[in-house]
């Protein structure tokens, strides 16, 4: 089997099942870096920030109150009858990933609820199916990404972004 | 900690802006958002309290251009320096790759600016993290105001390490991207490469 991303195989299940939910599907890393948006534009990285930081937040209020066991048991919710957030955290390869579903105009937001949850079952179950992978290290890329970087790269890197 | 995409060559770092209440992390942000063009910017988020004080964390996207064909984005975040804020200064600091103090150049926060930077090594050391290994740039910021004490005390109390240092007026711009530019280069000279 081809070895894949995190990215990629993040992608390759959600990108189908996506279609069919009523919701804003996020998948972001612990440090609030955006894995997956099935709405991607220009709030998504402001959107899965939010997501990490929320979940974090509310685990270190319960952990704070009550000891907290097993956090992959949790979700987050935050609702009305038709419009909110449901969250959960999901570990792959011993890393934690935050999955967020934000909806709106909901119709049966308790039925939109069940298919996340179903549908992170299934994603952990696909993941559980690639082969566990060893860190491999590439030599070629020991040591540091950039050896050195001059001033003047910098102030072109800015500049190309309008500063 | 840092994001290195090999196959679509992008790299994504986290840098947090620290420092005691009312130091000016969140000027900071707030200049870098109104001086970046639009298609550069993510949305700025922002979580105050009612008299605007910093609540839970600003944060900003900000995706810059390519660098030896590595796409970047820095990924902006305040602290809130009230004291009793430690929790959530705790939860920003995770995954952390830059840091800019933001201390308060007013002889009378002196005392503010020492227990905000004690408490980010306390914090950091929490988490694995040794300060004197994450890259840090120190920003003296009001240097516009009368009662500020002098570049050399301000390095003598709060920069014992030599990290880079700049004077700044914040809220008119002055060594704001100076700063933002000197911690984000050290931030790119301190990705690892050597593992995917």
């Amino acid at each position: 089997m081809k070895s894949m991303t995190v990215i990629e195989k993040v992608k390759s299940f959600l990108e189908t099942k996506v279609q069919a939910l009523e919701a804003r599907i996020i998948v972001t890393r612990e440090d609030g870096i955006t894995i997956f948006d099935s709405t991607q534009n220009q709030t998504t990285t402001s959107v899965a920030a939010l997501v990490s930081g929320v979940w974090q937040a509310s685990e270190a209020l319960m952990s704070l109150v009550h000891p907290v066991e097993n956090v992959l048991e949790f979700r987050l919710g935050f609702d009305t009858s038709s419009q909110g957030i449901y969250l959960f955290s999901f570990n792959l390869n011993e890393k934690r990933y935050f999955l967020g579903a934000v909806y709106n105009d909901c119709l049966n937001p308790a039925y939109l609820k069940r298919q996340i949850v179903v549908m992170k079952d299934e994603m952990e179950k696909y993941f559980a199916s690639f082969p566990v992978q060893q860190k491999v290290i590439n030599t070629s890329r020991e040591g540091y990404l950039f050896k050195d970087i001059t001033d003047a790269e910098i102030d072109r890197l800015f500049a190309l972004g309008g500063i | 900690m840092s994001f290195v995409n090999y196959h679509t060559k992008e790299i994504n770092c986290k840098i947090v802006y620290y420092g005691p209440g009312l130091g000016g992390k969140t000027t900071n942000i707030q200049y870098i958002y109104q001086k970046t063009s639009s298609q550069n910017k993510g949305q700025m988020i922002t979580l105050n309290t009612e008299n605007e004080r910093t609540l839970f964390f600003d944060f900003l996207p900000l995706d810059l251009g390519e660098i030896r064909g590595f796409k970047t984005r820095f990924h902006l975040y305040t602290v809130p320096g009230q004291v009793f804020y430690e929790a959530s200064r705790k939860l920003i600091l995770r995954g952390v790759d830059g840091l800019v103090f933001v201390a308060d150049s007013q002889v009378e926060r002196m005392e503010a600016n020492i227990e905000s930077l004690m408490g980010l090594e306390k914090n950091l050391l929490e988490q694995g993290y040794d300060l004197s290994k994450v890259p840090l740039v120190m920003q003296w910021n009001k240097r516009d105001l009368p009662n500020i004490v002098p570049v050399e005390d301000m390095n003598q109390q709060l920069n014992k390490r030599k990290n880079p240092s700049f004077e700044a007026v914040a809220s008119q711009g002055v060594g704001v991207f100076e700063t933002l530019k000197m911690v984000s280069k050290s931030v790119l000279l301190n990705i690892k490469g050597g593992l995917e």
